[in-house]
């Protein structure tokens, strides 16, 4: 689950590019001039990706293989956008879902408040019958009192 | 201040309930201001200090309204204290059921807030951003050079889809080129082997100069091209200001004599009859002489051979970091 701070980069950066990758077979080029091709499995908001079955390849062509393989986001210097994915419509998509998760997020916040509210009100009637309960019995003690 | 109120009243007494009705039109206000017991219409009204006060009120924009208004938000309790938050969760649902529109277009402006609308935003606002949005709009090609770790690695041609503040820069049908390196650094006292492009007079004149002064003079090339100033000026303006900036470079070249790296290998040679019979014209022999340059100053930094590279990338995303400059290529 992401930080509100991620989902702040994710909607507001181009971050949201990537994210809309995952999935794909993508290569990224680091800044040490080597080059990162693999299946990505997760993108955070800091640009970070995660990825499996991954190739490195050297500055000076050396091939190396990784079961799995993490890219600091600050280390990249390009991505490769896999030729399937239109990159205006990938983006809205992943923009529209998060808004979606948004307003999940806001709809179980209302039940949360809801619930609390119920349990607030049951306690309330649950006092209230306990002091009618003891002012009965009082009553009832000094009516005893006065016969 | 006494005086003249003493005058007045003993002065009209027949007519004085007229004057000190506030309905009737022989009325007068100083004189109801002075008078002991003035006639108020209606005695229950609130009372407000001044006239801004009452004119504040009557626009709604009064402390007290605006806190009927807005009913302060409530914080998740503990389980002691949530009676009473449970409560003001209550009015807050309350409110909310009666300000159901308000509310409704907050949210829509909540939701409008992402890459793409900021970036429209950028475009309306005057800014170096703007230019970027005006390039995404009309879809200009766009050139933007690229850095490497100490130099310049090369540049990328292609079509600007989407930018945000950082520079991150999402670009179709780009041409890069690039410098990489083909052989290790290797240290300059033992062997002069990779070393060898930088023997001619003008690099070894760079390299006297130090890298400071190379790399400002590159600097102020690139000023002439860069966003900044290509926002403020008009087109053609631009256009002979960059034209001014190349024929300068290609003076500069020739007054060196043969550029030192020009003759040295054979992939050079093949590569740059390549790129001018791509893209033709003036500009191009030009952006050959530009990356040479790149080169020689990679070359006289780090001892080791570097090599121009061409590729074609259908789609890429630039992190903005290593963004130097952008300029409209066309």
């Amino acid at each position: 689950m992401e930080t509100s701070r991620e989902k702040h980069f994710i909607l507001n950066t181009m971050t949201c590019l990537i994210k809309a990758c995952e999935g794909y077979e993508v290569k990224v080029d680091l800044r040490n001039n080597s080059e990162v091709t693999g299946h990505v499995n997760h993108v955070d908001g800091f640009m970070n990706i995660s990825m499996s079955d991954v190739t490195f390849k050297t500055n000076f062509g050396h091939l190396r293989k990784f079961e799995q393989f993490f890219v600091k986001g600050r280390q990249i210097r390009y991505v490769h956008i896999p030729d399937e994915i239109d990159m205006r419509k990938g983006m809205e998509g992943v923009l529209k879902k998060f808004c979606m998760v948004r307003a999940q997020q806001r709809i179980t916040e209302n039940i949360r408040h809801a619930a609390w509210s119920k349990l607030a009100r049951k306690e309330d009637e649950v006092a209230r019958i306990e002091k009618l309960q003891e002012r009965q019995v009082a009553e009832t003690l000094t009516q005893k009192e006065e016969t | 201040m006494a005086a003249p109120m003493e005058k007045s009243t003993s002065s009209s007494s027949t007519s004085s309930s007229d004057e000190l009705d506030l309905t009737s039109p022989k009325f007068n206000p100083l004189k109801s201001l002075y008078a002991a017991y003035p006639k108020i219409p209606c005695p229950r009204a609130k009372l407000y200090n001044n006239v801004a006060q009452y004119e504040s009120f009557m626009q709604g924009k009064d402390s007290e309204s605006q806190k009927q208004k807005r009913p302060s938000k409530p914080q998740h309790p503990g389980l002691v204290a949530h009676k009473a938050a449970a409560l003001a969760r209550e009015a807050v649902l309350k409110s909310r059921i009666a300000e159901q529109p308000k509310d409704e277009t907050r949210r829509k402006k909540m939701r409008r807030l992402n890459v793409l609308t900021l970036m429209e935003k950028h475009g309306v606002s005057k800014g170096p951003l703007s230019l970027l949005f005006h390039c995404v709009k009309d879809k200009l090609q766009i050139l933007v050079v690229v850095r490497g770790a100490v130099s310049i690695r090369g540049y990328c041609k292609g079509y600007l889809i989407a930018f945000d503040k950082h520079f991150n820069m999402a670009l179709l049908d780009v041409d890069e080129n690039y410098l990489k390196a083909v052989t290790l650094p290797k240290k300059p006292s033992k062997e002069s082997g990779g070393f060898e492009s930088c023997t001619d007079k003008s690099s070894l004149h760079q390299q006297a100069e130090g890298q400071e002064v190379v790399m400002e003079e590159l600097l102020s090339r690139f000023t002439g091209t860069s966003v900044s100033t290509l926002q403020n000026t008009p087109r053609d303006v631009k256009g002979d200001r960059t034209d001014c900036g190349r024929s300068d470079r290609v003076k500069h070249s020739k007054s060196q004599g043969v550029s030192p790296s020009l003759n040295v290998t054979n992939s050079e040679k093949k590569s740059i009859p390549k790129e001018g019979a791509d893209t033709g014209g003036n500009v191009l022999p030009v952006q050959c002489l530009r990356m040479e340059r790149y080169k020689q100053l990679a070359e006289s930094r780090s001892y080791a051979k570097f090599d121009i590279f061409r590729r074609h990338v259908n789609q890429l995303l630039i992190r903005g970091e290593n963004v130097v400059s952008v300029s409209i290529a066309s």
